[in-house]
């Protein structure tokens, strides 16, 4: 049996706007094992970074149960919340605006361990920060420089040992890589692989770069609109998709083989509102296979074989 | 007698500030046959963008000049005329593609009232006409030629970087310029324009030079491919040549560094460590040495000339002087 650090039930989020209920998030399920990375994928608008937000209670949720460790985390009182806030962390997409400006690359890394009162004397915290600088690779000549100092690699990593210093059990990671270009992107990737191995970190890796998903997730959930549309170990979601948004969406990456001759499937249209979704498929509008009972009812997420979650009325 | 639409020859492209002098473009030399299409990849701050803006005589001054170099388009020097007449190449002759379709559309025209416009100035023709143009245009890249009386927030993302495209193909020029067009959009999205691009370029016997930062986007729609290091073109060749075959180490760190989605062991990423040189202070010699695994005392010395490893494959590196 899979070791469950996280079980997601039924989670869901609403936000009231001028022109409804803005459905962000609607019924997620899923579980995170230790010690894995989980891929959560999909396109702009989608609800993955409002996930991912809530599974760290930085929103609080309009329905369902995020269970840590089998705790509902939402019955946590203020003392068991700090307790949590230290295992759970995140590292940020844009690492130009979620580093205080103000503050040095020391203050920003040590600023958890103070909180948290970690060490009683600053010649430690000293000590540990300089230990996570080693780790997560950036020079000890850059301790006392400040964010602007700094290019978008470097503040990443200054944001990656900021979640590290508390050695958390679990990172969510939102976009991690995203504002990089490919060649530090590629050097920030291979550093989350070493610090999970260093530290067995667990990971949610969300990101709309299938490729960069696949290259660091164990398992894969695609999510549309709010709903997890296929979710299973990365092979099946990449190579043998079964859901027509994520056939769509691995089909429409542009490949770097020359001898690819994969056809590529265009989707219609754009994605639609997910303020107040029609009860039926929420791929309906797009998808190229629909068929009359899809506008019927709403699809739900089903496990067709053992570990392979499917969201189709015609994969049933 | 050249058989070239476009040739670069020899730019150089500095930013002019009181911090000092940002070298942005070093010496390139780029030629373009009629109805070719050239992608221009590169990471930011290489260069790419600097040198599709000196085409079109669109680098901002102050505080960027264009130092010296040629850019001869059809046969005539484009840094040699007067502002008047650029005037009448841009948009009519060459016209550029956006990142950003947000911001490049006007809010408070109709779509259509800013195809025409275009169509007008250059086509000596009256708005009503350019209109008329500008629904052709629309439904060439696939949208409904009645709109061209809606305004651009009624447009999605996508939607509205086909619109600017549809704009930058009404006056059916010799060269388009594309700067990032899909970076902005989500990938579904992205596959959409792209098919457009593909299906028109087809269509219509015009140029293109794709600036992206994504080695498959340049794949879809290149035939060739130059690739930006520091401010120069540190390999150039066809997409087959450059993709089977890259030869400059700086080429070889870039594939390193993209994962392969049709790679099933997700293989550690091999990416040349350290950052591209800022445009300030540039290394003397070959601007990759200091980060070069093959390094050798020559290159903190000269720097190499570009040399032909293949039918039309140029490298600049000495491992193959």
């Amino acid at each position: 049996m899979p070791d469950k650090l996280l079980e997601i039930k039924d989670l869901k989020k609403y936000f009231p706007t001028k022109q409804g209920l803005l459905h962000a998030v609607d019924g997620v399920n899923f579980d995170i094992n230790r010690g894995e990375t989980l891929g959560l994928v999909g396109e702009s608008g989608c609800g993955k970074s409002t996930t991912g937000r809530l599974l760290l209670r930085l929103l609080s949720a309009t329905g369902g149960e995020i269970l840590y460790e089998g705790e509902d985390i939402s019955t946590f009182n203020r003392k068991k919340m700090k307790e949590f806030a230290t295992k759970a962390q995140m590292v940020f997409q844009d690492p130009f605006s979620s580093l205080d400006p103000r503050m040095s690359v020391a203050d920003i890394i040590g600023e958890p361990l103070r909180v948290n009162r970690v060490y009683k004397s600053s010649k430690e915290r000293k000590r540990k920060i300089e230990e996570m600088m080693e780790f997560a690779g950036i020079a000890s000549r850059l301790i006392n420089s400040y964010p602007h100092e700094l290019d978008g690699g470097r503040r990443q990593r200054v944001g990656i040992a900021r979640a590290l210093v508390l050695n958390p059990d679990f990172l969510v990671l939102d976009e991690p890589v995203s504002a990089l270009d490919v060649s530090i992107q590629a050097q920030i990737l291979n550093l989350f692989e070493d610090l999970q191995d260093e530290f067995e970190l667990t990971y949610l890796f969300i990101a709309h770069d299938l490729s960069v998903v696949k290259h660091v997730s164990d398992r894969i959930a695609v999510m549309y609109m709010g709903q997890i549309v296929e979710y299973a170990d990365f092979d099946k979601v990449i190579y043998e998709p079964l859901h027509p948004y994520t056939q769509a969406l691995v089909s429409a990456i542009p490949r770097i083989h020359l001898d690819d001759k994969r056809e590529r499937i265009i989707l219609e249209g754009d994605v639609p509102s997910p303020v107040n979704p029609e009860p039926r498929c929420r791929f309906y509008g797009r998808c190229q296979e629909r068929k009359e009972i899809c506008q019927e009812q709403e699809a739900t997420l089903k496990e067709i074989e053992p570990g392979r979650f499917v969201n189709c009325l015609l994969r049933e | 007698m050249s058989a070239n639409l476009l040739e670069i020859k020899n730019l150089h492209v500095h930013y002019i500030t009181d911090d000092g002098t940002a070298k942005a473009v070093n010496g390139i030399d780029l030629a373009l046959k009629p109805g070719e299409s050239l992608g221009l990849v590169g990471e930011t701050g290489a260069g790419k963008t600097t040198s599709a803006l000196s085409v079109l005589r669109l680098v901002p001054n102050p505080p960027g000049k264009i130092i010296e170099g040629e850019i001869n388009f059809n046969g005539e020097n484009l840094l040699k005329k007067r502002e008047r007449e650029m005037r009448r190449i841009r948009g009519n002759k060459i016209s550029m593609i956006f990142q950003d379709p947000m911001t490049s559309l006007n809010p408070v025209f109709t779509v259509g009232r800013q195809i025409a416009e275009n169509v007008a100035l250059h086509q000596n023709v009256s708005i009503k006409k350019g209109i008329e143009r500008a629904r052709e245009m629309l439904e060439l890249v696939e949208i409904p030629g009645g709109r061209v009386y809606d305004y651009p927030h009624e447009f999605s993302g996508g939607m509205r970087q086909r619109v600017l495209i549809a704009m930058a193909l009404a006056c059916n020029p010799a060269l388009i310029i594309a700067d990032e067009p899909t970076t902005a959009l989500d990938v579904t999205i992205q596959a959409q324009v792209l098919e457009i691009i593909k299906g028109l370029m087809e269509k219509v016997k015009t140029s293109l030079i794709m600036i992206s930062h994504d080695l498959g986007v340049v794949r879809e729609v290149s035939e060739r491919v130059a690739v930006m290091y520091a401010g120069q073109i540190v390999e150039v060749g066809s997409i087959r040549s450059v993709f089977q075959n890259h030869k400059h180490p700086y080429t070889i760190g870039l594939f390193g560094s993209i994962p392969d989605i049709d790679d099933r062991e997700s293989t550690r990423l091999k990416p040349t460590p350290g950052l591209m040189p800022d445009a300030m202070e540039l290394p003397e010699g070959c601007p990759f040495h200091p980060r070069c695994p093959e390094a050798m005392k020559k290159c903190s010395e000269e720097t190499p000339e570009s040399v032909e490893i293949d039918e039309r494959h140029f490298v600049s590196c000495f491992l193959y002087s």
